[in-house]
């Protein structure tokens, strides 16, 4: 069965219903809604990121649901990306948050996944001022905050 | 930007390691104050706090997740830390000893929110009784407890009614590892357990009773076959009446245990029965000891881990040809089995020829007894890997008579071998 998505700009798009519930979000409002052709509206989406949000659910679509990670410690988790996706994600910046917020919103989990893990694996190994030059921030830093910083956290530079 | 939304800042962090996390904060102001946050998720100590740090865990100390302390004497810090993190989830203390102050100080000041425990304790003195365990029950949401104490080098003693306590006052705990610990047995002992000073009732039911213990590890624990049937509440003597054991989805691991013995293996394959794992590398239970005649394993629909290890991997003298196909049948009725370990017997062909089980087997490890000129062996393997499509991947052929294969995606294959003027012609071999 179809379902029809309208995106923030009102722009339309038909898609199955099994690549759809990809989504907990639209899953869950198809089940509270029941049997209907009214569309549902996507008011936090573009048409522009949903369209990828879409290409994403269809590749995935006979992916076996993910079991949620329950593990303790928050930073043993792998940061490997599938060919398919890394190219997937291969978008200028803006998108590429647009697409973060877009999973967080409709609660796609592995594409929310894919995408924190892209974001990490642009900062990883950069020095400060590598991440400011990739993410455009100036430094508003005084020479002796810097200092004070690098200090503060020294306890955590020997883990 | 989506690093303004903290879960989702904090999603990133997870794929982020510490240095990572230490450049971000030193990009800017901005985001010097969020990703700070983030920096304090994980707390891992090699020396006694400063008074710094102190300061900085008054701030940041409710973002702490996990505390590891890896410094000599940690224990005497461990509760005034606990004190500062009060959201901590997962708390490891290495190498350090306790007093029963301490760890008292430590339960008390310890988070409700605990739920994973790593001590592993050296401790000092002449008490080889571990008296410290028993305080475990007061921590009643703990999942997951690894426990290893330690007294120069020797084992410490755990009685196994206040591994039962613990049991009983943690319903939540869901994954119990002891290391290098004697399980002693009251009733084999005679000395009395804290538990049994504590009160414990015996006419409760068993608190292995109809919970999800997933896990429980006895690695290179002293435990004999009374005090582990004790332990998973099977009755060991024939006379008494045998309960059907409830304990669900158990992954069993008795790793170098060398008091287990064949006994009460053969019990626990009897009266588990939704059984998943069973490992009993390096122990000396006895192979045709267990996969006896006549009888399938009541767990053998859920076991999805077999692992008998022989000790040190040498071979133990010939398995006889009928105690390999009583292998081979008690291996066609694991349907759900996908890791089958028991390199170390030597088998011949009989053994896995024409085996069919197990359609999500994805990894064999077997010694196979190869008459052949191993070379021309391997090379048939290599052959046949090759014409399949390398579906099989040759991991490793330490000797002469061990090979391990692990298997690709597709779920069933055979791998054929014949040679002729061979003693192993037109043979299928399940690798």
């Amino acid at each position: 069965m179809p379902v029809t998505l309208t995106s923030l700009d009102d722009v339309k798009f038909t898609v199955d219903k099994d690549v759809a519930e990809r989504s907990i979000l639209i899953k869950n409002m198809i089940e509270d809604v029941g049997e209907s052709d009214s569309p549902i509206p996507l008011p936090n989406v573009s048409s522009a990121v949903l369209k990828k949000v879409i290409e994403y659910c269809e590749h995935h679509r006979n992916d076996p649901v993910q079991v949620q990670d329950e593990t303790d410690d928050p930073r043993k988790r792998s940061n490997d990306i599938e060919e398919w996706d890394m190219k997937f994600m291969a978008v200028d910046q803006e998108m590429l948050f647009e697409i973060i917020l877009a999973a967080n919103y409709l609660d796609i989990k592995p594409l929310l996944d894919v995408g924190c893990k892209t974001v990490a694996n642009i900062i990883k190994g950069k020095t400060p001022e590598e991440i400011r030059k990739t993410f455009n921030i100036v430094n508003d830093f005084t020479p002796e905050e810097e200092a004070q910083i690098k200090k503060e956290n020294e306890w955590a530079e020997d883990r | 930007m989506a690093f303004a939304i903290p879960e989702l800042r904090s999603h990133v962090a997870t794929f982020l390691d510490t240095k990572d996390i230490l450049s971000l904060t030193q990009t800017c102001r901005h985001w010097h104050q969020i990703w700070q946050i983030e920096l304090f998720t994980v707390v891992v100590l090699h020396s006694p706090p400063s008074p710094y740090l102190l300061a900085m865990l008054g701030t940041y100390g409710h973002h702490v997740w996990t505390l590891k302390l890896k410094f000599a004497d940690c224990g005497a810090h461990c509760a005034q830390i606990l004190q500062l993190t009060p959201n901590t989830r997962s708390l490891d203390l290495y190498r350090t000893c306790l007093s029963e102050f301490q760890m008292e100080e430590i339960v008390f000041a310890a988070p409700a929110r605990l739920r994973k425990l790593n001590f592993f304790l050296e401790q000092a003195g002449e008490v080889v009784r571990d008296e410290l365990f028993v305080f475990l029950a007061h921590l009643r949401h703990l999942r997951t407890v690894s426990w290893a104490s330690v007294e120069a080098g020797s084992a410490r003693s755990i009685h196994v009614d206040d591994i039962l306590l613990v049991l009983e006052a943690c319903p939540q705990l869901t994954s119990l590892i002891l290391g290098y610990a004697e399980i002693t047995d009251s009733d084999v002992r005679g000395d009395g357990s804290i538990a049994a000073v504590h009160g414990v009732d015996p006419d409760t039911p068993h608190p292995c009773v109809g919970r999800r213990l997933h896990t429980l590890e006895l690695n290179d624990c002293v435990v004999s076959d009374g005090s582990l049937l004790k332990l998973l509440g099977i009755r060991s003597s024939a006379r008494e009446t045998c309960v059907t054991h409830p304990l669900v989805n158990l992954k069993l691991n008795l790793m170098s245990g060398n008091t287990v013995t064949s006994r009460s293996v053969t019990s626990i394959l009897q009266e588990c029965r939704s059984l998943e794992a069973l490992r009993l590398n390096s122990t000396n239970v006895v192979l045709a000891h267990i996969f006896q005649e006549g009888q399938v394993w009541p767990c053998a629909q859920s076991l999805r881990m077999v692992d008998f290890i022989n000790k040190n991997r040498t071979p133990q003298g010939q398995l006889t040809s009928r105690d390999q196909e009583l292998i081979r049948d008690h291996l066609h009725s694991l349907s759900k089995v996908e890791y089958v370990c028991i390199a170390g017997y030597p088998l011949g062909f009989v053994a896995v020829e024409e085996v069919e089980f197990a359609q999500s087997l994805r990894w064999a490890d077997l010694t196979l007894e190869v008459e052949a000129p191993w070379d021309y062996f391997q090379e048939a393997v290599d052959a046949q890997l090759l014409a399949q499509g390398n579906r099989w991947i040759k991991i490793q052929a330490p000797r002469r008579w061990s090979c391990s294969i692990k298997r690709g995606p597709p779920v069933k294959y055979h791998l054929s071998y014949d040679r002729n003027q061979n003693p192993m012609r037109n043979v299928a071999v399940l690798l």
